[in-house]
């Protein structure tokens, strides 16, 4: 990053080569949406381009780069408001199963399903820490430097949200009598 | 170990980062404890099923987009550079931000400017106390001079007259205290100290007229005297018709008119 910084505006290549797929499965998860996340892909790198003035190297690129990919989607998220949201989780619920039960282990396709259209129906603000957590291999220390908080609010944080996807993923599967 | 205590930890053994220590510590907990057992379970559980999730791939477009874009921006950069200000005032920013020295420098250097200030400022403000404090005791003394002025003994009124050499010489009101004191004073010594307190503050034409004029006024031959030796003293060559006037009065102290004569002479 350094040397793209420098002018060696070339070497981005070289760092979108590293980020492009983690970066894309950050924005699909968070939008379950294939173009719009390409598209949040495409415009984090030229915000790193634009912006390049001002990575310190104090923290990790690795960092920097999410902080800049977060606001990409918090606007995206405020011109969008949930309205593809809302139709991913009907296109899920629509194929949900009878009797899934996330306490053992997920084999069938139907109950991977449901459990992605829990996470769809989750808050992006409660997704993103398990996204990055969970998808991003991301430490909780280094989440702790993305979000701006403590490492213990980041565990508090990843705690509520898969507290808050259970209960969403026991709403879904109405079918069956769940117990947690 | 509390729950919240557990619940960190679960969460450092989700991130694969609890130590064997640790790892014992919440083994216990979970054994001893059949409700978090079941959380425990159904959040592993959760966790693990969140690897099946599928991720899909980007498409081979984006990357053509993005070397589209990287061109696009090089090709614009070369078409359009930056102004060398708008550079230079990129690097002192990315300095600025990127180490804590010159922040230190100047959050010291702020720290030295407000120091200064505030000294200045206290400074400013012990001045004009002690100016003002100065005031009050001048005035202070003028009233207890005054005071001292209308008492019947004559040594108090002496001592208040003596009490003008404490003051300030170019305040006209102990001028004209002493003025009314060499006119109205009873006693001959008060008086005499009058003239000594008023040839102190004899730098000042408007004082020396008066005194000279003071000779007419005077019966005591003392008084007479004495105001003469500070004629002298002063070499005031304006006295002259103020001397002449004095020698046509009548019932003069001939030592005293003789005296007269000689300083007219000297004069």
């Amino acid at each position: 990053m350094q040397a793209v910084k420098a002018g060696k505006t070339e070497k981005l290549a070289l760092l979108f080569e590293r980020y492009q797929k983690p970066l894309f499965g950050y924005f699909y998860h968070l939008t379950h949406n294939r173009l719009s996340s390409e598209d949040l892909v495409q415009n984090t790198f030229y915000r790193i381009l634009k912006y390049k003035g001002n990575f310190t190297g104090k923290g990790s690129f690795k960092a920097w780069m999410y902080s800049i990919a977060r606001n990409n989607s918090l606007d995206y998220f405020r011109k969008n408001k949930n309205e593809h949201q809302s139709e991913e989780i009907e296109y899920w619920q629509d194929k949900l199963p009878e009797g899934s039960n996330i306490v053992e282990s997920i084999s069938d396709r139907e109950d991977l399903h449901l459990l992605n259209a829990a996470l769809s129906k989750l808050k992006p603000e409660k997704r993103e820490v398990l996204i990055l957590s969970k998808y991003q291999g991301l430490k909780y220390k280094e989440i702790s430097a993305i979000l701006n908080c403590s490492e213990n609010t980041v565990k508090v944080k990843v705690h509520r949200a898969l507290e808050m996807l259970k209960k969403i993923y026991c709403q879904l599967n109405i079918n069956r009598d769940y117990d947690l | 170990m509390t729950y919240d205590e557990a619940k960190m930890l679960m969460l450092s053994y989700l991130e694969g980062d609890l130590n064997n220590e640790d790892t014992a510590r919440l083994d216990a907990f979970i054994n001893a404890n059949p409700a978090f057992r079941q959380e425990f379970n159904s959040t592993k559980n959760l966790w693990a099923n969140l690897n099946q999730l599928e991720t899909p791939e980007p498409s081979a477009q984006s990357k053509e987009r993005f070397h589209a874009m990287l061109k696009g921006y090089k090709e614009g950069m070369e078409a359009n550079p930056i102004p060398w200000y708008e550079q230079l005032f990129k690097q002192i920013a990315t300095w600025w931000q990127g180490s804590y020295v010159p922040q230190a420098i100047m959050g010291i250097a702020l720290l030295l400017l407000g120091l200064q200030i505030g000294y200045n400022l206290q400074k400013g403000k012990s001045e004009n106390e002690i100016n003002g404090l100065a005031k009050e005791v001048q005035e202070m003394k003028e009233m207890m001079m005054l005071a001292l002025l209308e008492k019947q003994s004559a040594s108090q009124r002496l001592k208040a007259v003596n009490m003008a050499y404490e003051m300030d010489n170019q305040n006209s009101r102990i001028a004209e205290v002493l003025f009314q004191t060499l006119a109205n004073d009873e006693n001959i010594n008060v008086r005499l100290a009058a003239v000594e307190a008023i040839f102190q503050i004899a730098d000042q034409a408007q004082v020396r007229q008066r005194l000279i004029k003071s000779l007419l006024e005077q019966e005591s031959p003392i008084v007479q005297s004495a105001i003469i030796d500070v004629i002298i003293l002063l070499q005031e060559k304006q006295a002259n018709s103020t001397i002449q006037s004095f020698l046509k009065k009548e019932n003069i102290n001939p030592a005293i008119r003789e005296k007269a004569q000689n300083t007219l002479k000297q004069l």
